[in-house]
């Protein structure tokens, strides 16, 4: 089969990240995250933010980021009230609340 | 000259930014959705639209203001490339686990050579279901022949 040598990548090469990645809902908060790893995944529970705790009732999509030789694990988590976009760094070995997802 | 035909199944995924974005945001499932190729809601382009947004006649290169026009009740989502390329990646992953050629067509379409199947149709449907199972977005399936 002939191949079309097109990367997924490659349409991105010319994108100019903004700070933020533009988007001033960004939080970028440090949170403890209650989480399963099983089978090379992970399953968060739950999380404390603000000294609240948010019981994550279902993982609604996850993916990963790759910054230079760090990947970072995200997910998007419904609360039931709100979902949630939080994200597992595999170097530093630390979770963050990244955003509100309205 | 060679006239040997190949069977190609083109896996085309429909409305695929649209659909990792109400598979994130489940609020937005049935609605006219948008993704902006920048996050600033009336100065940038549509990059891609759910169908319910296609009804409206809002379609990828559009600028975002001339959408709103067409749908004041859109809903806006800035593009975010991690997660489709990802998910993008993944999929080629899934598909190469068949055993067959696959080849990317572009981020959100793929040909598999399915020559030597002796039955395309249950392993359409089979890579249809699984799909649907494991990636939560939608698509659609073509066979094909080619010389």
């Amino acid at each position: 089969m002939k191949q079309s040598g097109f990367s997924p990548k490659a349409r991105w090469d010319r994108h100019i990240p903004e700070s933020n990645h533009g988007d001033p809902g960004l939080l970028n908060e440090k949170i403890q995250v209650l989480a399963f790893f099983s089978a090379s995944k992970i399953y968060p529970r739950m999380f404390i933010w603000n000294n609240k705790i948010y019981k994550i009732k279902s993982i609604t999509y996850n993916w990963q980021e790759h910054t230079g030789k760090e990947t970072t694990n995200c997910f998007s988590v419904n609360t039931g009230l709100d979902l949630y976009q939080i994200s597992f760094n595999n170097t530093s070995y630390s979770w963050k609340i990244d955003k509100i997802i309205e | 000259m060679n006239h040997e035909l190949t069977m190609i199944l083109h896996i085309d995924m429909d409305a695929f930014f649209a659909s990792i974005e109400q598979a994130i945001n489940p609020k937005l499932k049935g609605k006219p959705l948008i993704v902006g190729s920048r996050n600033n809601k009336l100065y940038t382009v549509v990059c891609a639209t759910s169908y319910e947004a296609k009804a409206y006649g809002i379609d990828s290169g559009m600028p975002t203001k001339e959408a709103f026009k067409l749908c004041p009740n859109l809903e806006f989502v800035a593009a975010d490339q991690s997660k489709y390329i990802w998910t993008s990646e993944q999929l080629f992953e899934f598909l190469a686990g068949y055993g067959f050629e696959v080849a990317y067509a572009s981020i959100d379409e793929f040909r598999m050579d399915i020559n030597e199947e002796p039955d395309p149709i249950s392993l359409a449907q089979d890579i249809r279901a699984r799909i649907q199972e494991t990636f939560n977005i939608h698509y659609r399936l073509h066979r094909h022949s080619q010389k």
